[in-house]
């Protein structure tokens, strides 16, 4: 659907350019123009703090109601797998995650649910993280996030996936009518880079979750995000990036303040756009984040990031 | 009214529910503090040394005899709620009667307990009463309450319930089903039998209440009706003879409530004019109206002297059992995936032991098996041993990494333990200690046999003792794992999620004295502002 809008969008585009090339002389002219007027297809923010760059991404996108319609359940799926604090930057910043709520919420959202699958224990992670408080003090709702509990999860098939072809599923997301991605962007010691692709590895159990390390991680990552509930915006906090020993972190100097965020309703290109954005403190490029290219190949978006319309805001 | 009785019960209930609601809260929501009901318990008192408050009660008990085992004591408590069910059914077949003291038994039961104090840990296990107790909380009705809990949460689909985690040890389950079945039978039909026969406890603190100051006496004016007898749930009234045996007297009071000519208090033995009977005759000044306490010193004499001796020379011989100290770790049975099988097995050279236990000389001696560790492990890691440890070590607990792993910042296990077997520790102090050491099984890696990326090892490890390092060809970007065991601390979170089956590549070898982790980071290393030059794309 998100496709073809968009190619539809841009043969408009391009069939305007060609009526009206005459008119007005200039090819460059029309796009900048269309670019302004036109709800962004990707939007990278820098120099601002988690919630005021989440706030000129939403307007360069095209306002929250592009995402969320009155009385619908929302689930934000940020990434809560450590048992660590904000300034480590293992887990997406709570801030972003409070505001989003908060906003979500003011849209008419009916609910706003957060959860993730953990790594270390969910209660700590929840805590520790501050998003748990974040998200009550919002007005939303956190979902039990023990990924080793069979009741939290109920077996999906993935017809479109190339190895991985049936997961345990969160019933939250389940349960929805639209969800946010909303993951942190670390270095990652399996998957080299994680960002959000990898983080919809957090919707399953800890068992789904082994077998994507038993049958080939970066395809299974992949083969996760061709399910058929996509998620409706993909924001992703790059306030803080974890440079080194990621995805956890040892201490706080392994993470870099860097005052970004990105979001697009693509996520192949919104992680192209976060792998381009990082490599100068990361130093990992796309052909080491190999599940991203699947994930084009798969059909979920396009690391071409020219042929979107791309905003580039500075705060 | 029999004031005594009530408060008697009703500070026992307070007692006996906050251990029980604390052993059973599997939410974890109490406050860890409640650990201080478990510290006061009689036996972890004496392991793990703490002579003051030993000397309270023995004070206690020799001013008001056997207080600890009405009030203080879980087990005590729980077997008068039973006692008391089975008077409720059956009124007149229940009635309680003399019965002899069964001091042999009660003996053996004794030296036992002193054998296991000196080198012999399962029988101080297996005896103790509130780690008894213990166990049958963990191992009997936390499952049944979890599953209960699970089962609402299923059906109902509330938010505000969740699913919990069982984690339950087959021999556990059954030794504390049995003690339960046991003790709860024997109390419904018999009252306090346990506590005058089995329970090392009672039958010290029994020593001393012979003797303590004030106890349970019959005066003047008794008639023999034996309705004294017939409330007592020790058994230990004698309504013919005139007689209350002090050394199985629980201080339960039933007794002070039924008799209808008030001719038995709680009272001291001082007392020369006895309360009911001054109101009818004055004029008799009577201290031959206390009738004493039956006791006959020579055989009680005689009978320390043999637990004296027996705790000396025993020991020697029982101490030089010897325990296994491999264990071989089947891991779970394999999910059937055509990938991702394993083949090296290994063997572990020693269980590991939770955090805190520091050496397993010392940790055997302490721990009494009551499994609060267990039930408070917040992973459901901690375990009761079967014979890993050993024999003398049956129910001590162990980690296993099937459930989970051991949290970088979680220190409540050692904070807990009553006995001290695990010693608190801080968290900056469980950081540098290490539990058991990584071992990694290249052969049975991922990376090499299937050349696709995992490195779930290295995701996990807090410390970076595993770390993942470029491998084979550059073209496909894999990384396999590297270990630096001083840096570990044994947590196994490598081993936890490492994804092949039936053996891990990678595991967490115990150690009989825990280690010194090296320093994971360098804390005065600061947090960098990297402004981003351009968007990069």
């Amino acid at each position: 659907m998100q496709m073809n809008r968009k190619e539809f969008v841009k043969s408009l585009m391009l069939t305007g350019t060609a009526l009206t090339a005459g008119t007005f002389g200039s090819l460059e002219v029309i796009t900048q123009a269309a670019d302004e007027n036109a709800p962004a297809d990707l939007v990278a923010v820098m120099d601002g703090e988690p919630d005021v760059m989440f706030q000129k991404a939403l307007e360069a996108l095209g306002g929250i109601g592009r995402f969320v319609k009155k009385g619908q359940k929302i689930v934000i799926k940020p990434n809560i797998g450590w048992d660590k604090t904000p300034e480590m930057a293992a887990d997406t910043n709570p801030i972003l995650i409070g505001e989003m709520v908060k906003t979500i919420l003011a849209a008419g959202a009916a609910e706003v649910v957060v959860f993730d699958s953990t790594c270390d224990l969910w209660t700590n992670t929840y805590k520790n993280s501050g998003i748990e408080k974040a998200v009550k003090d919002a007005g939303g709702k956190m979902a039990n996030g023990d990924p080793h509990a069979e009741g939290n999860f109920e077996t999906v098939k993935l017809p479109r996936g190339v190895k991985l072809k049936e997961v345990q599923m969160h019933k939250a997301i389940l349960a929805c009518d639209a969800w946010f991605n909303v993951p942190i962007l670390k270095v990652h010691s399996g998957a080299n880079i994680t960002i959000a692709m990898k983080n919809c590895m957090g919707l399953v159990s800890k068992k789904s979750q082994r077998t994507f390390h038993q049958i080939d991680l970066q395809q299974c990552i992949a083969d996760i995000c061709t399910w058929e509930k996509k998620p409706v915006l993909n924001v992703i906090d790059a306030y803080r990036i974890m440079k080194s020993n990621g995805p956890r972190g040892r201490s706080e100097a392994d993470a870099v303040l860097t005052k970004a965020l990105i979001a697009s309703p693509d996520i192949v290109a919104a992680d192209t756009a976060a792998v381009k954005l990082a490599f100068s403190v990361t130093n990992i490029g796309l052909e080491k984040a190999t599940h991203i290219t699947a994930g084009e190949e798969l059909k979920l978006g396009t690391t071409k990031l020219d042929s979107l319309n791309v905003k580039r805001i500075r705060v | 009214m029999n004031v005594p009785k009530y408060v008697r019960a009703a500070v026992a209930f307070c007692c006996f529910a906050a251990v029980v609601l604390f052993f059973l809260d599997f939410t974890q929501t109490l406050p860890d503090a409640l650990h201080r009901l478990a510290d006061i318990q009689f036996v972890p008192l004496l392991v793990s040394g703490s002579l003051i408050f030993i000397c309270v009660y023995l004070a206690v008990t020799l001013l008001f005899g056997r207080i600890y085992c009405s009030v203080i004591c879980p087990l005590g408590v729980m077997q008068d709620i039973f006692s008391r069910l089975g008077k409720i059914r059956n009124k007149k077949r229940s009635a309680f009667k003399y019965r002899k003291e069964s001091s042999v038994l009660r003996n053996i039961f004794f030296i036992l307990f002193l054998i296991g104090l000196a080198d012999f840990p399962v029988f101080v296990t297996l005896l103790d009463p509130y780690s008894n107790f213990g166990r049958i909380m963990t191992a009997v009705f936390l499952p049944v309450i979890v599953s209960a809990n699970n089962f609402v949460t299923e059906i109902t689909d509330s938010g505000f319930l969740r699913f919990h985690s069982l984690n339950t040890a087959l021999p556990a389950v059954v030794l504390a089903a049995a003690v339960f079945v046991f003790v709860a039978a024997l109390s419904f039909f018999r009252g306090r039998r346990y506590c005058n026969i089995i329970c090392p406890v009672g039958t010290l603190l029994g020593f001393l209440s012979r003797f303590s100051f004030f106890r349970i006496r019959i005066q003047s004016g008794c008639v023999s009706c034996g309705l004294c007898e017939k409330a007592c749930k020790g058994e230990c009234i004698d309504s013919k003879a005139k007689t209350v045996d002090a050394s199985r007297c629980v201080m339960c009071f039933n007794c002070l409530g039924v008799c209808k000519k008030n001719s038995i208090a709680f009272t001291t033995g001082i007392r020369v004019h006895p309360l009911p009977s001054a109101k009818t005759d004055v004029s008799v000044p009577a201290p031959t109206a206390v009738i004493p306490v039956q006791a006959s010193a020579l055989p009680l004499r005689r009978t320390f002297l043999q637990w004296f001796l027996v705790s000396l020379g025993l020991p020697a011989i029982f101490g030089s059992a010897k325990r296994a100290g491999a264990a071989a770790n089947t891991a779970d049975a394999a999910a059937g995936l055509p990938t991702g099988v394993s083949k090296i097995g290994y063997k572990m050279s020693f269980p590991v032991l939770p955090p805190g236990a520091s050496s397993f000389g010392r940790f055997r001696r302490h721990c009494t098996g009551c499994l609060l560790c267990v039930t408070k492990c917040p992973a459901n890691i901690i375990v009761p041993s079967g014979t890993e440890l050993g024999l003398a070590g049956f129910m001590q607990p162990i980690i296993k990494f099937a459930n989970g792993f051991c949290n970088y910042d979680c220190t409540i296990c050692s904070r807990i333990c009553p006995t001290h077997a695990l010693k608190g520790l801080k968290v900056d102090e469980k950081h540098a200690t290490q539990i058991g050491r990584v071992v990694f099984l290249k052969e049975n890696c991922v990376v090499p046999n299937q050349e696709t990326n995992c490195g779930a090892c290295a995701e996990h490890c807090p410390t970076g003792a595993v770390k993942m390092q470029p491998y084979g060809d550059p073209q496909k970007s894999l990384t396999i794992p590297v270990i630096d065991p001083d840096l570990c601390v044994g947590c196994g979170a490598c081993e936890h999620i490492c994804p092949v089956k039936p053996f891990r590549a990678i595991y967490v070898d115990g150690l009989k004295q825990h280690g010194q982790a090296k320093p994971a980071y360098d804390p005065n290393e600061k947090q960098k502002e990297e402004k981003l030059e351009d968007f990069g794309f």
